[in-house]
């Protein structure tokens, strides 16, 4: 996985490549399924944010990377991961496609006035609507890998005791655990605390949410915290929960 | 057998506290430490404990919306900075 999300505007999905509005809310994946140049698009950019050549003339400040899409031309933005004081990063990276249109050199209507054109207008850099959104389907995709993914993974682990099984959840937060049988048998889960993509600090709620998810009939009271992972030494970013598994 | 000890940083300005504790207690300063968090999550019980079982009910009825909800700690600061370097 990148370390860092891909995301297309709102404008750039309705305006430019036709979807309704509501496809804000969908995942780049589903978007990709049903749009040769979203895919393009997810391909290229998953192995590399920034491309070679950059789209010239533009009014702000940021360095725009076009991105050869068959006919088309894109315009991407890689926005890095800001870092706090201390240089922690407190936001994800996102690359961003902006814009896209059919490439006709030399024309009124090419893609690249085009680009400078949205750009003097204050249109082709994401908006607060585009950033909530992406960190909003950010949540429900780790939401529904904590309801979906993670009882399958306790199967596994429980098919399988004393063998370490990881799994990255919702494409944000990486987990071990490890069924050990005991008497009593014990379920003991190694959460990282550095979210994916990127290292950004998981906020604290998180990690009481994660765990809950992993031991749903223990009661507060019985929460314990483990040393390590079945015997093996816990990373520095991980803090592992464990109970008996009856 | 010997308990396993890691360092953790503190301010310099709680040394001499934690200092002053361990010679009264006659206790090490990790166990000065140790119990010191023993009682805070004594104190916050209630806060985690509610948490906790929110998140195991939602999770057991399949709450979807509800876990999205619980995760938005740290959105706001997310957002803002999000939008403060785009309009940089």
């Amino acid at each position: 996985m990148a370390d860092w999300f891909l995301r297309v505007t709102k404008r750039c999905l309705v305006e430019d490549l036709g979807f309704s509005p509501d496809a804000i809310d969908a995942t780049l994946s589903d978007l990709a399924v049903t749009n040769d140049i979203v895919l393009a698009f997810l391909d290229k950019r998953s192995n590399h944010p920034e491309g070679q050549e950059v789209v010239t003339g533009l009014r702000s400040n940021k360095v725009v990377f076009t991105l050869h899409l068959g006919e088309h031309r894109g315009a991407t933005w890689f926005q890095k991961a800001v870092l706090d004081a201390s240089g922690v990063p407190i936001t994800p990276a996102v690359v961003w496609l902006l814009a896209v249109r059919f490439h006709r050199s030399g024309k009124a209507e090419d893609a690249y006035p085009y680009f400078r054109d949205l750009d003097a207008k204050n249109r082709l850099l994401p908006t607060a609507e585009d950033v909530k959104a992406l960190l909003a389907q950010s949540r429900r995709t780790l939401a529904a890998s904590l309801i979906k993914d993670v009882p399958h993974l306790i199967e596994d682990a429980r098919e399988s005791p004393g063998r370490v099984i990881s799994a990255l959840l919702g494409d944000r937060v990486s987990v071990r655990l490890v069924f050990e049988r005991s008497d009593p048998p014990m379920l003991t889960v190694a959460i990282s605390q550095n979210l994916r993509p990127g290292d950004m600090a998981m906020p604290p709620d998180w990690l009481l949410l994660i765990a809950a998810a992993f031991l749903p009939e223990t009661p507060i009271g019985r929460l314990s915290f483990s040393p390590d992972l079945g015997g093996s030494p816990l990373s520095p970013d991980e803090v592992a929960f464990c109970d008996f598994a009856e | 057998m010997a308990v396993k000890t890691k360092p953790v940083r503190i301010y310099e300005g709680d040394q001499g506290p934690v200092r002053l504790l361990a010679g009264l207690e006659k206790r090490s300063p990790a166990e000065v430490v140790h119990a010191a968090l023993a009682e805070y999550f004594q104190t916050h019980r209630g806060e985690i404990a509610a948490t906790f079982t929110h998140a195991q009910e939602m999770i057991a009825a399949g709450d979807l919306e509800g876990l999205a909800e619980a995760l938005t700690a740290g959105t706001d600061a997310q957002v803002n900075a999000m939008l403060a370097d785009i309009e940089g």
